[in-house]
């Protein structure tokens, strides 16, 4: 079957906006826990750090190819991509931007667990990239897989909210909630041009969230000193 | 029961400790006041020494301990640290 579908230069150039700010936040986070890590050496630090980094690259990889696809669709104002070489290049982005995203949550997964046994991690980095490619289309397989991982860290953030009562850690509950959202209107509603924007801003909310959580870190850090 | 504390707020506590006392303190002094065993001050005063946030000094041929601009950098970041951890649930 031949997917047939417009795409405009204005949406690559916003998406390839909204990948980079998305990859300078998850960037920022994997370099916190990483400094963490280095002096508290609490492996869940790490492996935060870790997932992060991944997801960084996912976002990263995400714009890179958008900006290729960019450069050769530039001259015109759109290309029909399913009859288009350049649908192989998207094809290639999709798939590699899928399976990072997949090994971060994994490992995000993974550490709502607390568990310090490595199977759990090769069990849930085993099991997106097969729910990945033996879903019917790649994406089909990355909205559930993410709605699901997206699901349960929400609700494990909100545990954590309740716990700690902070406004920080209310912060990230509440990002990981529009993140999940966003990938939930996937699953919901027929994908669409709107459903895409929808996901977007809720997605930019979601990370402004939590590098504004930073911020709110730090002040809080200085009253407690 | 208090709880136990792990090893960002044991670092916190050597450091606040020597910071506090004009950045002269000896080793016993810190073991005392920071409530740990000869052996846990060892590693931990090795590990500060090795990532550059505490010194050695000889002073009047005693032993002291400074802190460095790592050292107090880490204790002006300590309560972000503390509370990003809490806030992802990292324990």
């Amino acid at each position: 079957m031949l997917n047939l579908y417009r795409i405009d230069t204005a949406v690559i150039l916003y998406s390839i906006v909204l990948q980079l700010v998305f990859s300078f936040v998850t960037f920022f986070i994997s370099f916190l826990s990483y400094k963490i890590f280095k002096v508290t050496k609490n492996e869940q630090a790490k492996a935060m750090s870790l997932a992060f980094l991944f997801i960084f690259i996912s976002y990263m990889v995400q714009a890179v190819f958008d900006f290729l696809i960019y450069l050769r669709v530039s001259h015109d104002n759109y290309v029909f991509m399913g009859i288009h070489p350049l649908s192989v290049l998207n094809e290639q982005g999709l798939y590699l931007h899928t399976v990072f995203f997949a090994l971060g949550f994994s490992m995000l997964m993974y550490n709502a667990f607390r568990s310090d046994k490595k199977s759990l991690l090769w069990y849930f980095i085993l099991s997106s990239l097969i729910i990945l490619f033996i879903s019917k289309t790649l994406m089909s397989g990355f909205f559930t897989l993410a709605s699901l991982y997206l699901g349960f860290l929400a609700y494990h953030f909100f545990l954590n909210y309740h716990e700690k009562k902070t406004r920080a850690s209310l912060a990230v509950a509440a990002a990981f909630t529009l993140l999940f959202i966003g990938k939930l209107g996937y699953i919901l509603f027929k994908p669409s041009s709107f459903v895409y924007m929808i996901d977007q801003t809720l997605d930019l909310l979601g990370y402004l969230l939590l590098i504004s959580n930073y911020y709110l870190l730090r002040q809080d850090g200085k009253k407690k000193r | 029961m208090a709880k136990r504390r792990d090893r960002l707020e044991i670092i916190k506590d050597i450091l606040y400790l020597i910071q506090e006392k004009g950045e002269r303190l000896k080793p016993t002094h810190i073991m005392y006041k920071a409530n740990l065993s000869h052996q846990m001050l060892t590693e931990y005063l090795t590990e500060l020494k090795s990532t550059g946030m505490l010194i050695e000094v000889i002073e009047k041929k005693k032993k002291i301990f400074r802190l460095t601009d790592k050292g107090h950098s880490f204790l002006k970041d300590y309560g972000m640290m503390r509370g990003f951890m809490e806030s992802y649930g990292i324990e």
